[in-house]
């Protein structure tokens, strides 16, 4: 959680976060993560492939809506 | 104030945990995919903070809340992670507030020792004191005596 709350005061935006926010973002992370790689892993599938890899990202940031955030972030 | 980016990294070993978790076994994942989920992982971080900061604001406060959160999962679409996270937020709640009383009764125990251990103090050097008053009344007795009995003589 520490790592989150240095990510979280980066934004020159926030002043303060309350402990229950910062634990509710770090959560929502783990449930990113966990998605994301699934999400990667039917692409992989479909390709019938064994290894992920990270162009099945760049297919699910082109595919799923929700993930159109990570647009250009790839590099 | 420039940030290393590794600063800016959640940790590896969580990051890989949940890949290996969310994945069948025996499935092979790229050292560079792997790198890239970290990096959209820290990604993910700074856009829903920016969207639940803008709740916030929208609210005239200065404090991100859980709500702002929630609101900001939401709107990112990502509501389906929305009544799985109330309910670790409910577990996480009842933790912290267990921890407190649990740390309040440690300190309360505490001064409740301390307080004794005074009030056994305070009674030991009573006892002290006590014992060295009798000890010179004691001796106002004996120096009496010897002149008493000398005036007794000197009567005779």
């Amino acid at each position: 959680m520490a790592r989150i709350r240095t990510l979280i005061k980066v934004d020159p935006h926030v002043t303060i976060a309350s402990q229950e926010s910062v634990f509710l973002i770090a959560k929502a992370t783990e449930l990113f993560v966990d998605s994301l790689a699934k999400n990667m892993y039917r692409i992989t599938q479909q390709q019938k492939r064994k290894t992920i890899q990270k162009k099945d990202l760049e297919a699910v940031i082109e595919v799923m809506d929700e993930f159109a955030f990570l647009d250009g972030t790839t590099e | 104030m420039a940030e290393k980016p590794e600063d800016l990294n959640l940790p590896n070993s969580v990051i890989g945990r949940i890949i290996k978790e969310a994945l069948p076994d025996g499935v092979i994942i790229s050292k560079e995919s792997r790198s890239a989920i970290s990096k959209a992982a820290s990604v993910f971080v700074l856009y829903c903070t920016s969207c639940a900061n803008n709740f916030a604001l929208q609210q005239k406060r200065k404090t991100l809340k859980d709500t702002d959160v929630i609101a900001a999962l939401e709107d990112m679409e990502f509501e389906e992670f929305v009544p799985l996270l109330k309910d670790y937020l409910e577990t996480y709640k009842t933790e912290q507030k267990n921890k407190k009383s649990a740390t309040e009764k440690r300190k309360k125990a505490k001064e409740a020792l301390e307080n004794s251990l005074d009030n056994l103090n305070e009674q030991e050097s009573e006892d002290v004191e006590m014992k060295e008053v009798d000890k010179s009344e004691d001796e106002v007795i004996d120096a009496d005596g010897p002149q008493e009995l000398d005036a007794h003589k000197t009567d005779n």
